[in-house]
This record gives C-alpha cells, sequence and structure tokens, in this order.
C-alpha cells in the first residue's frame, strides 16, 4: 500500500479540487493552487524516496510481500516509482504556473481544471507502473479522457473547440486501434500480464499476428507520444487549448506514455518476430519524428505551434531511448533522465509563454521582440531554457541527449549501421532546433519591441519558473552523482 | 439445494412422456408459462384497473359482461383485434410496425427468472437480478423509436420525455436493488426470495416468518420505497405518465396507433405493471414465501408457501399503484426529473452506506 | 436443439447486421442494431455465458442504443430523411472485413489449440487469466461453476486497481460531460425552474 502513496496523494488533490469546486471563491481557488502544488512536491519526495527504496534489499522485501492486487497490476520497481516522482512534479509546477492564468483569463470552473489535470497525473503515474493489459489500458484511457475534457475547457473560444473535438475524434479511434491489439494479445496468448504474455509467446507457431498486435498497440501508444504519422493533432490541440493545459498535456501524456511502451515492449515482446516489427517501427518513427518535429516548427508563427512541433522532436529524441531499451542496460536510466530534463526544461518554457500570454493575451512570435527589455526575467528565463532544449553543454538537456547517445551507442552502434546513422540525424536536429529556439531569443534581446510597457510576471508562474530552473541547474550540478550511480550499477531493471 | 415444488413435479409428470417423445418439448414448457402469466395477468388487470378507478370515483364499472363485468376485457380485446388498423402515411412503416413488440420484449424476457412459487421458475440464472436490470433498460428504446415513427409532434415529445424519464429513474431503482444483492449475497432471485423466507437461521419468531423479509429492515424498507416510486416512472404511470399525459400530449407515443398495435402497448403496460409488482414483492416481500407459515403441512404446504402468496402480494402492490395513478395529479416534467436526480438518488446512496452498516453489524 | 437455436439467432443477427449499414433510414438503422444485439446477447446465453450476456443487454442494447436513438432524435426532426452509406468503397471495406473474419478465425482455432495443450500440460498457466477465459467464454463449463461467485473477487479483488482508476475515469468523463454540455452563460439563481435549453451534444462520457 505505501507504494500507491503518490497516486493517493494525486487522487486527494484532485478530489479536494471537486469539493472546492462546490462553493468557488478566489481565495479559496488562490489556496487550492498553492497547497495542491506543495502537497505534490511533497508528495514528490516521497515517490523519490520509494524509488530508493525499490533499489534496496528493504525494497524487494517489501515488493515480495506485497498483496497480491498491487503484484498482479502494478510494477513495484525503481522504474514505475521514478514516474512517479515524475507525474508529482508536472501536477505540482503545472498548478504553479496556472494560478495566475486561472485568476485572469478564466471565469469559472477553475478548481475543476485543476482537478482534472491531478487525475490526469494520477493516470500518468498508474501508466508508468501498469504491468498488465487491463491497468494499461484505463490508466492511458484516464489519461486521454483528461486530456479531452482539458482541451474543451474553454469551449467558447471556437478554435479551442475544434481542437478538443479533433482530438477526441482521433483519440478515440487509436485507442480502439489500441484496444483491438490489446484484444488480440489476450486471444492469442489468453494471459493479461507482460511477463506471461512474453513467456506465452516464447515458443514458435504465433506467426504474423503477434508483430500486427504489437503494431497495432504502438498506433495507439503513438497517438499519446506523438509519433509522426499520429502527431496531426498536437499543434491544434496545443493552439487551442489554455496554455497551462497545453504545458501539462505537452509532458504528462506524452512521457508517460514513453514510459509504458518501453515496459510493455521490452518485457512482452523480446522475441524475433514482434520484436523486429516492432523496433522496426519505432526506428523509422523515431528518424521521421525528430526530423519533422524540428523542421516544421522552424516556419511557425505561433509560440505554442513552435512547441508543439518541438515537443514532437522530443518525443522523437526519447523515441531512440525506448528503441534500445533490450538492446542496452543504459536505455531506460537514458529515459528518465531525459524525461527528467525535458519536464524542467519544456514546463520552464510553457511557464515563460504563460506569463506573458496573461498580460499580453497573445503567442505570435512577433509580439516578444524586445521582451528583454520589458521583462528581463523572462527573456533571459527563456534563453536559459531554450539552450536546455536545443541541448547545449553543460545543461540537463545535454546530459539527457548524451544519455541517449550513450544508450545507442552501447547498444551497437558501429560505424555506418542504422543505428549510427539515426544517431548522426537526431545530433543534425539537435542543430536543426538551434534555429527556432535561438530565433525567439533572438527576437526578445535583439529586435525593437513595439512598445515599452514592462510585463510584470505574477507569483505563482514566477516561481513556476524559478522551480524549473533550480530543476535543470540541480541536474546539472548533480551530474556527477548521476553518472556515478548508474556506472555503479543502480540501473533500472524492470520487474 | 432447490427442493423441488409439488406444481413442478406435477408439470413434470406431464412432460416427461412428451419429452420421450419430443425432447425439445421441454424448452416450451416455460415459454408456455409465461405466456400463461402475461396473458392472465393482464386480462385481469385491465378489469380490475375499471373498477379500481370506479371504485375511487364512486362509479360502478363494468356490469354487463359476466359477474361483476368479469369478462369486460375479454370483449375489449376483441374490440382492439377488429378495429382497423391505421398507419400513418409519413409513418416510418417498418418501424412503427416494430415498436410495440421492442415495448413487450423486456416483460416477455424478465418473467423467465422470477420465481412465482417454491421451484416455479422457467430458469433459475444465476446472474437473474443484474438480467433483470438489464432487460428492464431495454423497453425505453420501444417507445422512443415508436414516439419518432409515428411523424408525429406529440409523439415526438413523448418519446422525448419517456427518453428522460425512463433513463432517469433507472438509476434510483438500480440502486436500490443493489442494497438487496448486498443483503442477500446473491443474484439469484430464487435463492433471494430463499433468504426472505424465514428456516433454522432465523431470527424471527416462526409463527411471524414475515419479519425475515428485506421490507423489515432498515436499508430494505427505503429500497422498497425507493424501488416503488421508481417502478411507477418506469411503467410509465401515474403520476409519472408524462409519456402519454393524454391532457396536453393527446396520448404522447401512442398517439397514431390504433387497433392491434395500440392493444400491444396496452397490453406492455399492465404486463409491466405486474412486472414491477412482482420484482417489489420478490425482493422486498418475501415473495412466493408465506408470511405466516413457515413449515406448512398439506393444505398449508401446498397454498402456505407458493403460489398463493405471491400472488396476493403483487395484487397488494398492484392495488396500491393503481390507487396511486387514481389518486395523484400528475408532476410536471421538471418535477419529475428534479425528484430523481436530487431526491431519489442521493437517497439511494446514502442507503447504499446504511446497507453497508447494516451487513457489517447485524449482518446478512 | 442448441444448433438450431443458434442458427435461430444467428442467421437473423447477420441480416440485421448488414441492413444496418445498408439502410439508408438512420432510425431502422437503430432499431436493427438493436435487434442484432439482443441477438447476441441471446448467443452468449445460449453458449452458458450469461454474465456476458447480461452486460451486452445491459450496456449495448439497453445503453448506448438508447443513446444513440437519443442523439439521432436531437440531431434530425424529421422522419423521411434519408441519409447516404455507401461511400463507393464497398470494395475494399469487403476485403478488409474479409481480411478481419480470417483473422480472427486464426486467432480463435489457435486460441482453442493453446487452451487444449495448456491443459494437458496443467499447472504451469497463470490462474486468473485463464480461468476467466474458461468460464465466461467456452462453452464446456463444468455446471457447477457459478460465474457469478468466481467472477467479482477477480474484478474487485485481484483487478481492484484497473477497477478503481475505471472509477476516476467515469469520474472525470461525467465532469467533462457536464463542463461541455453545460449552456455557457453560468450564473442561474437556484430554485426556480430554467427555460429548456437546447441540449448540446455531449462528447466527454
Amino acid at each position: 500500500m505505501v507504494y500507491l502513496i503518490p497516486e493517493f496523494l494525486l487522487v486527494l488533490v484532485g478530489a479536494v479540487g471537486l469539493v472546492i469546486a462546490f462553493a468557488p471563491s478566489r481565495p479559496r481557488l488562490r489556496a487550492y493552487s498553492l497547497v495542491g502544488g506543495l502537497t505534490c512536491f511533497g508528495g514528490a519526495v516521497v515517490a523519490g524516496y520509494l524509488a530508493y527504496l525499490a533499489t534496496t534489499d528493504l525494497g524487494a522485501e517489501l515488493a515480495a510481500t506485497a498483496p497480491g492486487y498491487l503484484t498482479t497490476t502494478l510494477a513495484l520497481d525503481p522504474f514505475s516509482r521514478v514516474f512517479a516522482v515524475l507525474s508529482l512534479i508536472v501536477c505540482g509546477l503545472t498548478f504553479l504556473l496556472s494560478k495566475e492564468y486561472l485568476e485572469t483569463r478564466m471565469q469559472d470552473h477553475q478548481p475543476e481544471l485543476l482537478a482534472v489535470i491531478a487525475f490526469a497525473a494520477a493516470g500518468m503515474s498508474f501508466l508508468g507502473s501498469a504491468r498488465e493489459l487491463i491497468t494499461i489500458w484505463f490508466s492511458i484511457e484516464l489519461l486521454s479522457v483528461c486530456g479531452y475534457v482539458l482541451a474543451a475547457f474553454t469551449k467558447d473560444d471556437e478554435r479551442s473547440a475544434e481542437a478538443a473535438l479533433k482530438y477526441f475524434i482521433l483519440g478515440t479511434a487509436s485507442s480502439a486501434f489500441m484496444l483491438f491489439g490489446l484484444s488480440y494479445v489476450y486471444g492469442m496468448t489468453g494471459r493479461l500480464d507482460l511477463v506471461g504474455i512474453m513467456e506465452a509467446t516464447a515458443g514458435d507457431g504465433i506467426g504474423v499476428l503477434l508483430p500486427t498486435a504489437a503494431v497495432l498497440m504502438l498506433v495507439g501508444f503513438g497517438f499519446k507520444v506523438a509519433m509522426v504519422p499520429f502527431h496531426m493533432w498536437c499543434p491544434d490541440v496545443y493552439e487551442g487549448a489554455p496554455t497551462p493545459v497545453t504545458a501539462f498535456l505537452s509532458v504528462g501524456p506524452k512521457l508517460a506514455a514513453l514510459a509504458a511502451l518501453a515496459r510493455v515492449f521490452s518485457t512482452a515482446f523480446p522475441h524475433e518476430v514482434a520484436r523486429v516489427a516492432w523496433e522496426g517501427v519505432l526506428f523509422w518513427g523515431a528518424l521521421i519524428t525528430m526530423t519533422l518535429g524540428n523542421v516544421v516548427a522552424i516556419k511557425q508563427s505561433n509560440i505554442k505551434r513552435m512547441l508543439a512541433y518541438s515537443s514532437i522532436a522530443h518525443a522523437g529524441y526519447m523515441l531512440v531511448a525506448v528503441l534500445v531499451t533490450l538492446r542496452s542496460d543504459l536505455a531506460l536510466s537514458a529515459l528518465a533522465i531525459y524525461a527528467f530534463a525535458y519536464v524542467f526544461m519544456n514546463l520552464g518554457a510553457f511557464a515563460v509563454v504563460t506569463s506573458f500570454s496573461n498580460r499580453t493575451g497573445s503567442d505570435a512570435l512577433h509580439s516578444y521582440n524586445g521582451l528583454a527589455r520589458r521583462s528581463p526575467y523572462l527573456a533571459w528565463a527563456w534563453a536559459f531554457f531554450a539552450l536546455t532544449l536545443v541541448g547545449l553543454p553543460p545543461t540537463a538537456g545535454f546530459l539527457g541527449k548524451a544519455y541517449i547517445i550513450m544508450a545507442a551507442w552501447d547498444a551497437g552502434a558501429t560505424w555506418n549501421s542504422p543505428m549510427f546513422w539515426l544517431l548522426v540525424v537526431l545530433v543534425l536536429n539537435s542543430a536543426i532546433s538551434l534555429a527556432y529556439y535561438m530565433g525567439v531569443a533572438g527576437r526578445m534581446f535583439f529586435k525593437p519591441p513595439a512598445h515599452d510597457d514592462p510585463v510584470p510576471v505574477g507569483g505563482g508562474v514566477g516561481t513556476a519558473i524559478g522551480l524549473c530552473l533550480a530543476g535543470t541547474l540541480l541536474m546539472v550540478l548533480a551530474a556527477g552523482p548521476i553518472i556515478g550511480a548508474i556506472q555503479n550499477g543502480a540501473v533500472f531493471a524492470l520487474h | 439445494m432447490a427442493e423441488r415444488g409439488w406444481l413442478e413435479n406435477w408439470v413434470n409428470g406431464i412432460v416427461q412422456p412428451l419429452y420421450e417423445v419430443a425432447p425439445w418439448i421441454v424448452h416450451l414448457v416455460p415459454i408456455l408459462w409465461i405466456l400463461i402469466l402475461i396473458v392472465g395477468s393482464v386480462l385481469i388487470l385491465i378489469w380490475a384497473e375499471r373498477k379500481v378507478s370506479a371504485d375511487i370515483q364512486s362509479r360502478v364499472g363494468p356490469l354487463h359482461h359476466g359477474p361483476y363485468g368479469l369478462f369486460q376485457s375479454i370483449w375489449d380485446a376483441l374490440k382492439l383485434l377488429t378495429k382497423e388498423d391505421t398507419i400513418p402515411k409519413q409513418a416510418d412503416r417498418l418501424v412503427f410496425c416494430v415498436a410495440p413488440y421492442i415495448v413487450f420484449l423486456p416483460a416477455i424476457l424478465a418473467y423467465v427468472v422470477i420465481p412465482v412459487g417454491n421451484g416455479l421458475i422457467a430458469a433459475d440464472l444465476n446472474v437473474g437480478l443484474w438480467y433483470l436490470v438489464a432487460v428492464g433498460s431495454i423497453a425505453v428504446l420501444g417507445i422512443i423509436v415508436a414516439g419518432w415513427a409515428s411523424n408525429n409532434k406529440w409523439s415526438l415529445l413523448g418519446g422525448m420525455r419517456a427518453a428522460a424519464q425512463l433513463i432517469t429513474y433507472e438509476i434510483p431503482m438500480f440502486l436500490s436493488v443493489v442494497v438487496i444483492i448486498m443483503m442477500a449475497g446473491t443474484l439469484s432471485l430464487d435463492q433471494i426470495v430463499r433468504s426472505q423466507s424465514g428456516g433454522s437461521w432465523s431470527l424471527a419468531p416462526p409463527d411471524a416468518p414475515f419479519l425475515n423479509w428485506n421490507c423489515f429492515t432498515l436499508p430494505g424498507m427505503i429500497a422498497a420505497v425507493l424501488y416503488l416510486v421508481a417502478a411507477l416512472a418506469e411503467v410509465n404511470r401515474q403520476p409519472f405518465d408524462l409519456p402519454e399525459s393524454e391532457s396536453e400530449l393527446v396520448s404522447g407515443f401512442n398517439t397514431e396507433y390504433s387497433g392491434m398495435r395500440f392493444g400491444i402497448f396496452f397490453v406492455a403496460e399492465f404486463s409491466n405493471t405486474a412486472l414491477v409488482s412482482g420484482i417489489a414483492a420478490t425482493l422486498f416481500f418475501g415473495g412466493w414465501s408465506s408470511p405466516i407459515v413457515s413449515e406448512g403441512e398439506g393444505f398449508w404446504r401446498i397454498f402456505g408457501d407458493g403460489v398463493l402468496w405471491y400472488f396476493v402480494k403483487i395484487t397488494i402492490l398492484i392495488y396500491c399503484m393503481m390507487w396511486v395513478k387514481w389518486t395523484l395529479p400528475r408532476v410536471r416534467i421538471d418535477q419529475m426529473l428534479q425528484i430523481a436526480w436530487k431526491g431519489l438518488i442521493p437517497l439511494a446512496l446514502i442507503n447504499i452506506a446504511i446497507a453497508v452498516a447494516h451487513v457489517a453489524w447485524v449482518g446478512a | 436443439m442448441e444448433t438450431l437455436v443458434f442458427f435461430g439467432l444467428a442467421v437473423p443477427i447477420l441480416v440485421l447486421a448488414v441492413v444496418v449499414v445498408t439502410t439508408p433510414h438512420i432510425l431502422r438503422a437503430v432499431v436493427s442494431l438493436f435487434l442484432a444485439l439482443v441477438g447476441v446477447a441471446g448467443l452468449f446465453f445460449l453458449m452458458r455465458a450469461p454474465i456476458l450476456g447480461v452486460m451486452q443487454l445491459m450496456i449495448y442494447a439497453g445503453g448506448v442504443v438508447v443513446l444513440f436513438a437519443f442523439a439521432v432524435m436531437l440531431v434530425r426532426r424529421v422522419t423521411g430523411e434519408f441519409v447516404r452509406q455507401q461511400t463507393g468503397l464497398a470494395g475494399p471495406a469487403l476485403v478488409v472485413g474479409l481480411l478481419f473474419f480470417v483473422v480472427l478465425m486464426g486467432i480463435g482455432s489457435g486460441y482453442l489449440a493453446g487452451l487444449e495443450d495448456e491443459a494437458a500440460a496443467a499447472g504451469s498457466v497463470h490462474p486468473v487469466s485463464r480461468d476467466l477465459a474458461e468460464r465466461l467464454v467456452l462453452t464446456d463449463v463444468p455446471e457447477e461453476i457459478d460465474p457469478v461467485e468466481d467472477f467479482s473477487p477477480v474484478m474487485i479483488r485481484d483487478y481492484v486497481i484497473p477497477f478503481e482508476i475505471a472509477s476516476i475515469l467515469l469520474l472525470v468523463a461525467m465532469i467533462g460531460a457536464v463542463l461541455v454540455g453545460h449552456p455557457l452563460e453560468q450564473k442561474h439563481p437556484g430554485g426556480e425552474i430554467e427555460p429548456e435549453e437546447p441540449a448540446e451534444e455531449g462528447e466527454g462520457a
């Protein structure tokens, strides 16, 4: 039961939000977003301790004596608790960065929005640790339904309503594909747990159906991850949804689906035929996703659309880590490190966008001209997050990318092998991404502003930016211990 | 465990020789039994409705056909059969014709699992109660479709109201049934009746086995009231007959129906009335078990613990429903929805909590 | 007898299913779908899978189809309007459908064969999933097994976590439906009768 503290906390925070929604008022909303955010950070510490505990003997003993309903449905390994930490941090940061937005730009239903975000974060956490098909299905649906609701929150805005409808229809279609794949797998093996599926498909005689099922499941996950060609919803939804919601959607569902992807495919389909299929699809998927995301991002004139394509590109990078999970012990560590860096830098960038649009009401790139003069804090913060997102040394983004490259190298990326060229494309893509991230920074510092009104930064979102800065910096400062821990063998093992 | 009732043994005595000749005949027996139940109860109920309404309104009611006008229903049926059966020109003919049967379908399907006497049950499904709930939820489609296919605005309004009303009142109905499942610990209706019929473990004195009935526990009592109110709405009877309220919607969803198609709606309404009373009797009032004799001998073995009590109970319940119908005025549509969403459903949820406490402390 | 009943149900189901996708009357499609689903429930009962049959009746026949009918009534006002169902892709659709059929048959036969193998080498299998499959789907269930009693511990003990996740999911779906369906002007003084709003199509649920 102790293992479920992160999920309990998230559901509790959401439930409190629903109670507040009975009689919403400004002070209550303010208190809720602050206390809720702080609770999440506190929970993140607990979850971090649980992750540490899971690597020790005591944790192994606890996992061995855990009740059956826990062990059949959830994996009690460090990897799952690391993603619980992530979901709590994401939830907490989103609570903080949405405070001013909710107060100034939404008329009502603000507590519900935060509550749904907390429920979505709970779904994220469950998805990261689910180890059998029913739990995977329900958590991914929880995450999706929360996403539809969040995207539809500003339904009086036509663009937002259209985006929400698109998201809903495409999302349910992809869920249907995934469910189809799941039902094939269950039909063929008669097993629901991932390990059992692996055991049941060990022999031959499964034939062509298992790869088909694996690819169908990949469609569902690919939609959540925004893998090309299932990325179409991404720019529209990111642009139409309220900015804090966009910030959440750009990290939450994506990271949880990546974690589940890594767990499901490396645990359930390590055998030849299915493995060739999903690794092939993921290889090309990662390649095209990162390239398309970066190239299209250059052309955008709206910062939310730009960040949407940039998040597609980042999904492409992380898919490389998922791709090599079976070949390298470093892959899961690389995924986790990149995920942490991505949460801080991407939420930080979105916090800057939220803070700016709270005051100016504009998301157009040209309105960022000369921001350095109007709000140095936002401009410098953006410059820092941009550098991190590009992955220049010595930032947290570099750490993440370096680990992904190391994992791929470890997996056997020799000269002129396909994996080698994938890494070349990855590095080239980082260079391309410099263009648009730094393009915005250039606007802020070197273009003259339309007018000189200062852009004040609200307390909540300012704190969120500060926390994101601190998080990225901390990762760099702690790089030594992190690398040391990984080299000492504290790698994630799925069980 | 199920000791066979006397009637089933008797029926088996006749069926057995037939079974030797044509084995499929056994599948016809329950069907025949259900048809007899439905047709019989409907014929009596139509007459009873007239007599009860007349009594409440200080009239005499039907007199001329048979003693006390008992054969009135048969003449009614004959009249409907010989009437011209019109179908509006603009109606969707196929759907128009199918709709009455969809309304009638759940009544037939539901009787399959209702124990009318000791062992007298067409099929003792172990998901019986769940099945009953599932079957009960399909009648609404027939009413919606009938209202739509008639291509008449009164019918359409009636159909829309029916959809809102039936879907709404299904919820408190199901929630009150959940309480019974919790207390009886089974979904089999036969077992539910047996759990109320007394026995060696019973706390009730042997000469008052009715104290075992679910309606004499606190959650069961609340559930019974909730169920009966919701049941009135589910069968579209006053004060909840909004889908066909004749003073505002002519005749609601069945405005365009005439002849035997109207007759089928009529039969469906009465058989549904009998059905919900039967379910209420089974769940809350001990089903076929006797309120006064727990272990009968001879005559009491037959009539003390069986069909008789079932029919006595549903007669009383149906009389109450008629009483309500001819006494209370019709509620307005928004009042009706408010009663369900703001009154019955919260109460039913609280009642489930009470039932948890009851099962935990008093015992199932 | 069982074969007779099976074909008595299966043939109408297929005919009705074809009607669903070909008829231009949208309400006829709804009614045919309803009858086909009730028939499928009948098939489940025939296979002695009462839980599946009851779920089929309650969720599909009683729930989904009624919502369909409701949605049809909200969207279209007059009978006799025709909807175009064919898009000229009937050929490819037929091919895909046949392919799907072949795949399903393959899975079905392979699964049954696999179960027989497993029964031969009993003991090494995950108890929950295999037993569920046997109790809910296969026809050769021993009579004394009570599907309800065996089903409920699996659902609310072994799989209590997905069960609870599902309840949060439904809660969120409800919040979403209320938010999306709620009319935009918010503040009504409580207690008095609100004018009937044109219902909007919910999407959250």
